[in-house]
């Protein structure tokens, strides 16, 4: 069962959190892709709070004692798919900016031996026009 | 056949006109390549002042993704066979003519230096080797590959195997790691005899501190490997 004081914190944590991740947005610090999963642990959270009938089948549905604990229980899977999906952008991350470095690597070597033949290239001319002077 | 030799470099400033002038004085046959890995010291200072031919990695990324630096090197500049080779003083220039004769004879794909065939020169200590041959029961029972000395990062690979490794390289422990990978892969593995030196100055990148969670971490890189399949990276 739960209160309605607690359905009421809820709510306004609940919009409070959605209003967040809107601003975040707005102003570009979030971008869309990742945004999604935490729009939609938001939009749950709210549902919870406006439907308690909802939860309250769920939670039989489950075998849970307590709609508050199937509430928590609901918030925890998201943040665990939250956590792993961060993970897995992270390890694309470090792999994507690897393959930069190296090729930035290789490119300024390139670049350092391409200088050298330039340099080269250039006093063996001036070499030459010396010599027709 | 057109050799590269990768000499993977962090803070080696003592070492690396020593490791260069002893490799080409030995093996005048190879090019060679020094991947420095953003040393803080004067490591790409003195590869620039020496005339080095030397790649120089604007972050640091470990042994892993330095040496995969070198293969990808090796791959763009059309090389048949690249070697690995410490810059620290660690390995002996003579053994690259043997460590390259499997290859040029076709016999194997990925060769391996070990110090534990001949057991010959410096042999590590005795929680090391005990490590080692932990990890070869490993890699012989998941792999079904025979190593003795499976940390070595005295190697060759061939052309097949530079392009793989360029693709895919194991990075943070890369060593037996790339054994599993290579041979899950198909490719055929050989050890050949080498005599290693004590490293002249620097640290091994294995610290004895990080030894336990190095067997760990690489024991369950190994098995993962063998059940996820050859894509896994």
């Amino acid at each position: 069962m739960m209160t309605d004081l607690f359905r009421m914190l809820l709510l306004i944590a609940v919009l409070l959190y959605i209003l967040l991740i809107g601003v975040l947005m707005k102003k570009g610090r979030m971008s869309l892709k990742y945004s999604l999963v935490w729009f939609a642990s938001g939009i749950v959270l709210l549902f919870c709070a406006l439907f308690p009938q909802v939860i309250r089948f769920f939670t039989n549905l489950m075998g849970i004692y307590s709609e508050t604990n199937a509430v928590f229980f609901i918030g925890v899977c998201f943040l665990l798919i939250i956590i792993l999906s961060l993970t897995s952008i992270a390890s694309g991350q470090s792999d994507r900016i690897r393959t930069l470095t190296q090729t930035q690597a290789m490119l300024e070597k390139r670049i350092r031996d391409l200088e050298k033949i330039v340099y080269k290239d250039e006093q063996n001319k001036d070499a030459t026009n010396d010599g027709e002077k | 056949m057109r050799t590269l030799v990768i000499i993977p470099a962090y803070n080696e400033a003592e070492n690396i006109v020593n490791t260069v002038t002893t490799l080409t004085t030995t093996c005048p046959f190879v090019d060679y390549v020094i991947i420095n890995d953003c040393s803080k010291d004067d490591t790409a200072k003195i590869c620039k002042e020496n005339g080095y031919n030397f790649v120089s990695l604007p972050i640091n990324l470990g042994i892993g993704g330095g040496m995969q630096t070198g293969y990808k090197y090796a791959m763009e500049n059309g090389y048949d066979i690249a070697i690995q080779f410490d810059g620290d003083g660690q390995h002996n220039a003579e053994y690259i003519k043997d460590i390259i004769k499997p290859i040029e004879d076709g016999e194997a794909d990925l060769v391996i230096g070990s110090r534990f065939i001949n057991k010959e020169g410096f042999q590590t200590s005795f929680m090391r080797r005990f490590g080692i041959n932990v990890l070869g029961a490993v890699l012989r029972i998941c792999g079904k590959v025979k190593v003795t000395d499976a940390t070595s990062g005295f190697r060759a690979a061939s052309r097949p195997v530079i392009e793989f490794f360029s693709n895919y390289y194991a990075q943070d422990y890369p060593e037996p790691e790339a054994i599993i990978a290579t041979s899950v892969s198909g490719f055929r593995i050989k050890e050949v005899p080498v005599v290693m030196n004590e490293r002249t100055a620097g640290v091994s990148s294995i610290s004895s501190f990080k030894s336990v969670y190095y067997m760990v971490k690489v024991t369950l890189a190994i098995l993962i490997y063998k059940l996820v399949g050859k894509r896994w990276r």
